[in-house]
């Protein structure tokens, strides 16, 4: 039934008419277009009533035509309650300073714990970290996010194998997990160098030890390369254990081979971005989202959307209305047809890249060959073999041949 | 509130009725049960307590009695009344001729 709210709005005021008669008056008001309201008799000479604030110049005018006597009782609505605001005004201000300064030192990072490294290298992260503009006293959104921070440590010191920061409340705490650098006694330690694959020797380089085979010899998995045991001792001798055991250590690069097949399409389809992006924005309160910016652009025909959520929180307690930025990025899709050259290239690139990968960087093709090629199902087919320089030394030490 | 204009508005918008009360100058009176009092085409109030209403109408009075008795809205020709309502009468009085209707 009360439908306050706009009436309040406008302000509203109790008017008192005192006489004989008074009900009267308010009876002369609506016969002049004045809208009265609640109208109650307190007694035989008093009648209240409510009027609007923006009516009392004109009832003070129609009143001089009456006998009445008018008093105004209760004020109420938006112009009285400002103007009540308006005598506190001190004290809003220092409410609302008091809250910008809560506000300041809850959304502050006071504290930045690192934990798990040594002091001095605790030290120089934390300078590190202030030039991030991590600091004490740094309003967390004028700050990258803990991701992007442990991104930039992570890059710039290349000794750290992991950094977890986890912003709790005005703290931020840093968990540093240093790598340890593999131990290589195996390596310093090994005495036996054996193939790792089959292959012809094409350069050997042998460091430490006694090389048991030569260039151009056809070695085999497992096969014993270089030895540490520089005397040659027969193995049924009595003295095994006076045998002079030194370290072996070589490269031996050897002619692999090895067989791959791929098959490419002839025609693709990817997506490309154009580049173009709307941006929207909502008010996010629990599930409920209230579009206040960029809600008239219209969507793209394909995009993909990314959504950003800006969040404020007061320790462990997150405000629940946060705002969701929707980042609508246009996308094309791009067909593309390939002739059979080009997916035979793109082919033999793709077989180079993932032996390439497989076999690790000191390794070189030396001659490839397309052994079978045929098209079938809008697929081109092939198979490579390749001929691959490679280093056949065995880092995993085996516990063969012994 | 709300419900009210919108059933006064309907009871306005039609049609039929609309010219007779016009032409007569009659008033129009819609009861909700016995709180509620909406009066149209009347012509001012002539006297007023929280027990009696008495308003002019073209041709005599309405006394409205009851208990707690509140005008809550008034226009020029419009009154709604609120608390709750016992009675309503219609006084008729003689015109100007003299003549009783």
């Amino acid at each position: 039934m009360k439908q306050i709210q706009p009436i309040w709005l406008k302000g509203i005021v109790t008017l008192r008419v005192h006489g004989h008669y008074p009900e009267r008056f308010f009876d002369f008001c609506a016969r002049h277009q004045i809208p009265v309201w609640s109208i109650k008799k307190q007694s035989n000479l008093e009648c209240i009533g409510d009027i609007y604030v923006k009516d009392i110049n004109r009832i003070r005018q129609l009143r001089r035509k009456t006998h009445y006597k008018l008093s105004f009782d209760k004020r109420r609505g938006l112009p009285f309650f400002c103007k009540r605001l308006k005598g506190l005004k001190p004290l809003l201000i220092s409410f609302f300073l008091a809250f910008i300064f809560f506000l300041y030192l809850t959304q502050c990072v006071w504290f930045i714990e690192i934990d798990g490294v040594s002091s001095e290298m605790k030290e120089s992260i934390s300078i590190t970290l202030s030039d991030y503009g991590v600091k004490k006293g740094k309003v967390k959104f004028l700050m990258d996010n803990p991701s992007e921070i442990q991104r930039k440590l992570l890059n710039d010191y290349p000794d750290l194998l992991w950094v977890g920061i986890v912003p709790d409340g005005v703290s931020y705490k840093l968990e540093v997990i240093t790598k340890k650098q593999p131990p290589e006694p195996n390596k310093n330690r090994r005495t036996h160098i054996y193939a790792k694959k089959d292959g012809v020797i094409s350069e050997m380089f042998v460091a430490k030890g006694r090389s048991l085979v030569a260039v151009n010899d056809f070695v085999k998995k497992g096969q014993l390369l270089v030895t540490g045991e520089l005397n040659q001792i027969e193995k049924d001798d009595k003295d095994e254990t006076l045998a002079e055991t030194g370290e072996a250590e070589a490269e031996i690069y050897a002619t692999t081979w090895y067989e791959s097949r791929v098959s490419i399409p002839l025609k693709g389809i990817y997506q490309t971005e154009t580049g173009q992006v709307n941006n929207k924005y909502h008010l996010q309160i629990g599930s409920f989202q209230i579009p206040i910016w960029g809600f008239h652009l219209t969507d793209f025909e394909f995009e993909h959307i990314e959504s950003d959520y800006y969040e404020l929180s007061f320790g462990k307690w997150t405000v629940p209305i946060s705002l969701k930025r929707d980042s609508h990025k246009e996308i094309i899709p791009v067909e593309i047809k390939r002739s059979e050259e080009e997916a035979t290239r793109i082919g033999l690139e793709q077989a180079r890249q993932n032996l390439l990968r497989n076999l690790g960087r000191e390794t070189a093709i030396i001659d490839e060959k397309i052994l079978q090629q045929s098209t079938e199902n809008g697929k081109v087919n092939l198979h490579v073999y390749f001929t691959v320089k490679e280093n056949i030394v065995n880092t995993i030490d085996m516990n063969q041949g012994d | 509130m709300r419900k009210l204009h919108a059933l006064f508005d309907h009871l306005k918008k039609s049609k039929p009725n609309m010219t007779m009360t016009k032409h007569l100058n009659l008033p129009r009176i819609t009861m909700i049960g016995d709180i509620h009092v909406y009066i149209e085409n009347h012509r001012g109030i002539s006297r007023f307590t929280d027990q009696e209403i008495g308003l002019n109408i073209t041709n005599g009075q309405i006394m409205i009695k009851g208990s707690n008795l509140v005008i809550k809205m008034l226009l020029s020709t419009e009154i709604l009344i609120e608390g709750k309502i016992d009675t309503l009468a219609i006084i008729e009085s003689s015109t100007k001729d003299g003549v009783k209707k």
